[in-house]
């Protein structure tokens, strides 16, 4: 595989490059949380070469959709953006691997549908930062949660759980967030 | 996966085909194709829904594009699809596992799948808006060497894929023309 950025680590006293924040996406990714009443500092986590912000929305059924946006730098930007819906039972694990497969097969969308290594079912949308245009990009993300809700509603109506980790680091900055309020 | 319908089977009064054939992406096509030293026009195909071409190129692999335009609105979808060959029986568990690993960890734009023909597809779908013919033209050129890729990574963990396999849809689809 050629190399991509895998994990969250986060480089403390790095600061992300100037071409990442003076990219046009950085700034659609912060509004997307300042229209939420997110403060999108709060959210970042950073290191030389990548900018992550992550949230958990609640959504109108009171169900949890982590939201993840990235971009990094290797060759050319990249963005990276998804909704993580939760994590499965391992007893459902091969019914929910076919349902994801059957949604990928015939989705009119570029969206991913997947598993993570933690077993977490992910939609997400990925590419060069070349290949959209801002508009474009700001419209894929402002569908991407509602579609995330969608589609987590769909496995939970069909019977599947879908839990969120509260050891998640998502999990632990939405409930510290939560007790601040 | 939708299946392409001869021009004398069109049922619709829209002409599909002539509308979408003016399309950017069109060209972005035929250029892909010349690239590859073929004639795109041979392996056109005139749908109720737009155009289509099916190519198998040198290194086996069995590829797709086709061009959705909507009778209502006009606006233009892509579909372009490459098949990486056919996962054995005992192994399509293992292998729709990995499918869904893959549609998380691979650092491009194509998702993947399996098709009831147990066919490992690599796929992408959006609106022509979406994206624009010169960034399209680049995802045609990488679509390649992200299948190469792939398929090697799949056989070097042991994975049995079948190339030869392809002919299966090859026949169907004749079929259904």
């Amino acid at each position: 595989m050629p190399p991509h950025i895998e994990t969250e680590k986060s480089k403390p006293g790095h600061g992300i490059s100037a071409r990442l924040i003076e990219h046009p996406y950085f700034k659609i990714m912060q509004d997307w949380f300042i229209e939420r009443d997110i403060d999108p500092q709060s959210v970042m986590r950073q290191s030389d070469y990548h900018v992550m912000m992550s949230v958990i929305l609640t959504t109108p059924k009171k169900e949890s959709l982590t939201m993840f946006l990235r971009m990094y730098e290797s060759d050319e930007i990249y963005f990276w953006m998804g909704a993580l819906l939760g994590k499965i039972e391992a007893s459902q694990k091969k019914e929910i691997v076919r349902e994801l497969n059957l949604f990928s097969e015939f989705s009119k969308s570029t969206l991913r549908f997947g598993l993570d290594g933690k077993d977490r079912v992910l939609v997400s949308f990925r590419g060069k930062a070349s290949v959209l245009n801002p508009g474009s990009f700001e419209k894929v993300l402002s569908g991407l949660d509602y579609f995330g809700w969608l589609m987590r509603n769909k496995l939970i109506e069909k019977g599947y759980s879908l839990t969120h980790d509260k050891n998640d680091s998502n999990t632990k900055r939405e409930n510290e967030m939560e007790g601040a309020k | 996966m939708n299946h392409p319908t001869d021009k004398t089977n069109k049922t619709s009064e829209f002409d599909a085909a002539s509308a979408v054939s003016q399309h950017p992406f069109v060209d972005a096509i035929y250029r892909w194709f010349k690239r590859g030293g073929l004639d795109a026009a041979t392996y056109e195909v005139e749908t109720d829904e737009g155009l289509s071409w099916w190519v198998e190129t040198n290194k086996g692999y069995r590829i797709s594009h086709h061009l959705y335009i909507s009778p209502e609105d006009k606006s233009v979808d892509f579909q372009s699809t490459v098949a990486l060959g056919q996962v054995s029986k005992p192994e399509l568990e293992k292998a729709l596992n990995k499918v869904a690993k893959l549609n998380v960890e691979t650092p491009f734009i194509y998702r993947f799948f399996i098709n009831e023909d147990r066919i490992l597809l690599m796929q992408i779908f959006d609106s022509t808006e979406t994206i624009s013919a010169g960034s399209y033209r680049s995802l045609l050129e990488d679509l390649i060497k992200w299948a190469d890729l792939t398929y090697e990574d799949l056989r070097n963990e042991g994975f049995r894929i079948d190339r030869s396999a392809e002919f299966v849809i090859e026949e169907k689809e004749k079929k259904a023309s």
